[in-house]
């Protein structure tokens, strides 16, 4: 793993609080990264997580109007759901009950505040490396779409079973 | 001895639990959404924000980007709002394909993958996804919401259509309600109204607005006295009991507008 790939990694924090947001971009631009954009509006967030493209999101529970698992709610709509967009969730509700609610509502990891600044950073990099691994599986195939064949777009079912039919390529969901 | 409610607070595992969980965020997205739209037809305002406002939650519930609402007036199909490459607001459009099989007392949605869109504007007709639900009312369909993907996208869940339903039909009561189509207007409610004279209805039509005969006479620019005698003629032409009677007989005559 390149860590220069890693260092041009887009993050998107989403906190309704603006000293946890310095706090939090003070510590990824200490660990080097240079594409942080943050939020205080979560109402804005889905706008900038469709312009921005972020390959993380670190994301608060708690805030007002639009709270954490309305954002991870919404994000699980847009998404693609062969997509790897991890999203790491910070809050100071460290209730079993919002641990269980936002990691079912598809966050990749859970901190509760107050954290250690390393292991938070730590956690950062791990989910990352994860992104990047599934980046760079898709620059390796391009065209060659990730989701099962029954979820593709008809054209593209036609090509790959064309495709499989004239014995180029195995089916790998086929059971 | 579990109770239910034991039952409810440790799931049997994980996946139970994760399922139960993404069930309840959901419904809460699809409540806020009737909420939302229940808010924007709530307050007095511009009707053509408040659609248009609806119609972006509604794109934002399927996160699709492209949409149009349409609603049927004066026998056409009439553009109220829309976003993204559709036709404008106020635009008539011809009802046939998908849309005339919607429009035919068609009950639920229409979904629609890989197909050609005749609601799109430009070159590219192909759209992934086209959702269409019937503005139901009565029992008639008197409109229809589009929501449109470009790209491909997964089918919609059915509870979100089920939503959008309910949408659907709060958007035909908010829209017939301003419309005041003259079709309400019967066969002999017609005739009882051709016995006022031109003066008599004009008193008619002012008097849901609850004027008073002298602020209706210097409105039509006659004596008070007059306007009085005009009154008490529409009571007695169209047998109603008082002015109050009498002005909720014109607002249903859709004569207030």
């Amino acid at each position: 793993m390149n860590e220069d790939d890693l260092l041009s990694s887009r993050v998107l924090i989403i906190d309704d609080q603006p000293a946890n947001l310095r706090l939090l971009e003070d510590l990824l631009t200490r660990e080097g990264l240079t594409h942080v954009v943050s939020t205080t509006d979560a109402q804005r967030a889905l706008d900038l997580y469709a312009a921005f493209d972020p390959d993380l999101i670190i994301l608060d529970l708690m805030m007002p109007e639009l709270d954490g698992y309305a954002v991870l709610e919404q994000l699980k709509r847009r998404g693609d759901p062969y997509d790897y967009r991890p999203v790491l969730v910070v809050t100071a509700d460290a209730t079993m009950e919002a641990k269980r609610r936002a990691l079912s509502l598809g966050a990749k990891d859970f901190l509760t505040k107050p954290f250690d600044t390393i292991e938070a950073m730590l956690r950062v990099w791990n989910l990352l490396e994860t992104r990047a691994l599934y980046r760079r599986l898709q620059v390796l195939s391009p065209g060659e779409p990730l989701a099962p064949i029954r979820f593709q777009s008809r054209p593209l079912a036609e090509d790959t079973i064309t495709r499989r039919l004239e014995g180029t390529e195995t089916d790998p969901d086929y059971k | 001895m579990k109770t239910p409610a034991d039952q409810s607070d440790t799931p049997l595992n994980a996946r139970a639990a994760r399922v139960r969980y993404r069930h309840a965020e959901g419904s809460a997205t699809r409540l806020r959404l009737l909420a939302d739209a229940g808010g924007a037809l709530a307050v007095d305002g511009n009707q053509a924000t408040a659609l248009a406002i609806i119609l972006g939650k509604a794109l934002e519930l399927l996160s699709v980007e492209d949409g149009v609402l349409l609603f049927v007036k004066d026998d056409g199909l009439h553009v109220y709002a829309g976003q993204g490459p559709v036709p404008p607001v106020g635009a008539r459009l011809a009802v046939n394909g998908a849309l005339r099989t919607l429009l035919q007392d068609r009950q639920l949605p229409l979904v629609r993958q890989d197909v050609q869109s005749s609601l799109r504007i430009g070159r590219e007709k192909t759209v992934g996804l086209e959702v269409l639900i019937p503005l139901c009312f009565g029992g008639k369909n008197v409109g229809a919401l589009a929501l449109i993907s470009a790209r491909q996208v997964p089918s919609p869940h059915a509870d979100d259509l089920a939503t959008l339903q309910i949408l659907g039909t709060m958007l035909a009561m908010a829209l017939l309600v301003t419309s005041k189509p003259a079709a309400r207007i019967s066969g002999n409610k017609a005739a009882e109204l051709k016995t006022l004279t031109a003066r008599e209805l004009q008193v008619f039509s002012l008097m849901p607005r609850g004027l008073t005969n002298a602020a209706m006479a210097e409105q039509l620019g006659i004596a008070t006295g007059t306007v009085k005698i005009h009154v008490e003629r529409i009571l007695h032409k169209l047998d109603l009991r008082d002015r109050t009677q009498a002005a909720v007989c014109a607002a249903d005559y859709g004569l207030d507008a």
